[in-house]
């Protein structure tokens, strides 16, 4: 083994050991909020992943989709019909993300 | 939240006329009725409603019918069945048309309930997770009947355990992902079409009780679009489900050339 690997396992060893002290803090700080306020700060940043990832999805359908009616403007009618639906079957993804968020904000299950 | 329900006089008439009769039977099923509020929920009665509308809709129709002098409404609705039998034959191959019974009827219902939300009177059945569920529910049960009745119930079921093409031995892997692939379609269907008019609903009813003076109305637009999109969706999902279901392996790739906008997304679509 080199001096640089040997280097690099013992730094590796220190950081581990420092950091778990920092995280019984954090534990210690953070038991004021409840799981229901959690669970709401979750299904909010659930959502925001969920549709960023869905349009990023959608807008990759729609640019192959518009550039194939352009290389090929005769099969513009099939190619919207699957363009749209893979826009219906990406955007159903996201909507399921909707239906947790809205449980978690309405129905609220965690609440004592 | 405040309470997201409305009472409407459809619903309550309804629940005049027929309420009592509705409590009795209930009663002699053995099973509770609430004591006060409507022993017909809304979303009951206003499908039952739109029902009959379309019922009466299409009789009057079917009696003005003419071919040599037809008005504007029946060159719409031939145009639409058109695009639907179109689409039956692409999908599901030349056996498509006798399926035009269930497939029409869905589509026409779905509809109706998606823009029934828009309309003042009335509330969207589809945004309650029952009568969604009793669609995805109907179109499971339909194409595994007609599956096994076209092929017969042993090809049937050797089509879960090995596709047509694949070896035997997959089977044991094979099994379980089909099964909960199946499951799972009828779980998308149902999730989908609610969480869309249920989703929009309350984005309407929460920007309106910010500001409900003309902020809520491009999410009318939206809602009048996607209420279009998703019958159509489902009306298109239950189609390649039934192609998938009926198609037998000789004429398995026949079609999938030209226009089809399912059949060669068939594997993909198994959420």
């Amino acid at each position: 083994m080199s001096t640089r690997s040997i280097l690099t396992a013992t730094l590796a060893l220190v950081a581990l050991g420092l950091v778990s002290p920092v995280y019984a803090q954090e534990t210690a700080a953070a038991t004021g909020a409840t799981v229901a306020q959690w669970s709401i700060i979750t299904a909010g940043f659930a959502l925001a992943f969920a549709a960023g990832l869905a349009a990023l999805a959608q807008g990759r359908a729609v640019s192959a989709a518009v550039e194939s009616i352009a290389r090929n403007p005769s099969a513009a009618g099939d190619i919207r019909g699957n363009l749209l639906l893979g826009l219906v079957l990406i955007e159903s993804l996201a909507i399921y993300v909707l239906l947790i968020s809205l449980i978690l904000f309405f129905l609220k299950p965690f609440t004592a | 939240m405040e309470k997201l329900h409305h009472e409407l006089w459809i619903v309550h008439a309804i629940n005049i006329i027929f309420g009592p009769i509705a409590a009795a039977i209930l009663r002699a099923l053995g099973r509770d009725v609430p004591a006060h509020g409507d022993v017909i929920p809304d979303y009951l009665a206003i499908i039952i409603f739109l029902t009959i509308l379309l019922t009466a809709f299409s009789l009057v129709v079917r009696s003005r019918l003419s071919v040599e002098n037809p008005g504007k409404l029946q060159i719409v609705l031939e145009d639409a069945l058109t695009g639907l039998l179109g689409m039956l034959d692409d999908i599901v191959g030349p056996k498509g048309r006798r399926y035009l019974p269930l497939v029409g009827t869905l589509g026409v219902l779905i509809w109706a309930c998606n823009l029934s939300g828009m309309v003042p009177g009335l509330m969207a059945p589809t945004s309650n997770y029952n009568v969604t569920l009793g669609c995805a529910i109907t179109v499971f049960v339909y194409y595994h009947y007609h599956g096994i009745k076209e092929q017969g119930i042993g090809a049937y079921l050797k089509h879960f355990a090995a596709p047509p093409g694949a070896p035997l031995w997959i089977a044991p892997i094979m099994l379980p992902i089909e099964l909960i692939s199946h499951v799972s379609r009828v779980l998308s269907l149902s999730l989908r079409l609610f969480g869309n008019i249920f989703g929009e609903e309350l984005v309407i009813l929460i920007l309106a009780s910010i500001i409900p003076f003309v902020v809520p109305l491009p999410m009318m637009l939206l809602g009048l679009l996607t209420s279009t999109l998703q019958a159509l969706i489902f009306v298109m999902l239950t189609m390649i489900y039934l192609g998938g279901a009926v198609q037998s392996e000789d004429h398995g790739d026949e079609h999938g050339h030209g226009h089809a906008p399912g059949v060669a997304a068939q594997p993909a679509v198994q959420l």
